[in-house]
């Protein structure tokens, strides 16, 4: 009778795979490389990695518009024509979980990877 | 060999399905509100969630013609009632008795006020005295009774406005933990809500906005099915001369609140009890929002008064964690 080996080599080369590859999901950085994501009325509009500075005009909803701007490793907002300039006045954002709203414009900026904010989200 | 095999790929479906979770962005009730979901019936939750929230901003917006409300507000007929939906009117109940217990600090009538100020329409302007002297007149919340679903407002204009949002809140809580959601978080325009624990089992951490610092926190507060509700004078104002009016008008003056409060943070079990207390003990400023807590205790409080202290309650000891350099006391 022949002897079944424990593992032949395709088994092994797929099972090498495997194992690689949940290595590799395990440890990966995740959470690095932080990125604006930006949405109007809840829809993505597009995603700018924060080590890349950037200016990007949004037009935002009943006719509003700001600039989103990326620099030094943060995301802020410019030039909004919106009437309470809530976006435009708050500070640069940077950490997984931050956003900038613009209620008017129906625009939302968020961070998304990068570092961890120390709380899950924010009253007030 | 094959044990072997289902093992690794039941490990591997294993660690995809305890990371899922799902988040939604929604612009509804005049706020923005974020939706997080976790576990295999996340997205199904979040389309629920929207589904009601949909439904009750069709139900109680005072400003969207068909709405229980704006038929209430529209009624011409003084003395004749308008029928709502008993949801409606279980809601205006409970808003009512919560303008009781806070002595009129909240005040489901205040509709004439903000609107008299453009808080409505964005078209902000300061009502002369004797414009405010007339709409004191027209702001009382004992003038409106319920007999079932008949709403007897006797020409008071009404908004649920300062409930809408919690009460949206634990409805989206009650309906997930109806479909066996354990986890979730809900951010409805600063009306923070948990649904159990995070889904390592750890509590949640809610930052309080500094008044003072768009983006910056004065503290967090640790929990698991809490609701986290702050009223700031900073959310929503306009400047005029050099002086600046904020939208949380008292109701016994129909002027913006000039309580000594900065901001009130109030954290319980109950969204809607939290949104209305947020916004009464505000109007009541701290010497009296702290009695009102002495009384009750059934909630735990973070006061952030103008002058730049902050008092909370005993409840949030070692929940509570302040800003390096900020000093707070607690409500005796």
């Amino acid at each position: 009778m022949k002897e079944r080996k424990f593992l032949t080599a395709p088994e092994a080369i797929a099972l090498g795979a495997l194992v690689l590859a949940l290595i590799l999901w395990l440890c990966w950085p995740k959470g690095t490389g932080g990125q604006a994501v930006l949405t109007r009325s809840g829809e993505e509009l597009g995603r700018y990695a924060l080590d890349t500075p950037c200016r990007v005009p949004v037009r935002g909803a009943a006719g509003f518009s700001l600039v989103l701007v990326v620099e030094d490793g943060a995301v802020h907002v410019e030039d909004s024509t919106c009437p309470d300039l809530i976006c435009q006045h708050h500070r640069p954002i940077s950490k997984m979980g931050e956003a900038i709203i613009c209620l008017p414009g129906q625009v939302t900026i968020t961070v998304e990877g990068g570092e961890r904010l120390g709380q899950d989200a924010v009253s007030g | 060999m094959r044990k072997l095999w289902c093992l690794l790929l039941g490990l591997v479906l294993l660690s995809g399905c305890a990371a899922g979770s799902r988040t939604t962005t929604i612009f509804a009730m005049d706020t923005v509100m974020d939706l997080t979901a976790y576990g295999p019936k996340a997205q199904d939750a979040l389309e629920l969630a929207q589904d009601e929230v949909d439904r009750i901003e069709a139900l109680i917006s005072a400003q969207r013609p068909g709405s229980d409300l704006y038929a209430v507000n529209a009624q011409s007929d003084v003395t004749a009632p308008t029928v709502v939906a008993q949801e409606t009117a279980d809601l205006l109940a409970r808003a009512l008795a919560l303008g009781e217990d806070t002595a009129g600090a909240l005040d489901v009538t205040i509709y004439p006020a903000v609107e008299a100020w453009g808080f409505y329409s964005g078209d902000y302007q300061v009502p002369d005295a004797q414009t405010l002297e007339a709409l004191k007149a027209r702001v009382d919340f004992r003038q409106v009774t319920l007999d079932g679903t008949q709403v007897f407002a006797q020409g008071h204009k009404l908004d649920l406005g300062a409930v809408g949002k919690g009460y949206a809140a634990d409805r989206i809580v009650a309906l997930w933990q109806g479909m066996g959601l354990t986890s979730g978080l809900l951010n409805l325009g600063g009306n923070v809500q948990c649904l159990g624990a995070k889904p390592d089992g750890s509590d949640w951490v809610i930052g309080i906005r500094d008044p003072a610092d768009e983006g910056g926190t004065l503290c967090t507060v640790s929990g698991t099915d809490m609701a986290v509700v702050t009223s700031g004078g900073y959310q929503r104002n306009f400047t005029q001369d050099g002086v600046t009016y904020h939208h949380i008008l008292d109701p016994h003056t129909c002027a913006p609140a000039d309580s000594g409060a900065a901001s009130v943070t109030v954290i319980g079990p109950s969204g809607l009890t939290c949104d209305a207390l947020s916004t009464a003990l505000f109007v009541m400023g701290p010497d009296r929002a702290a009695e009102y807590w002495r009384q009750h205790r059934d909630f735990d409080l973070v006061y952030y008064t103008q002058e730049g202290e902050l008092w909370y309650t005993a409840g949030l000891e070692g929940r509570l964690t302040l800003r390096d350099g900020l000093e707070g006391q607690m409500i005796p």
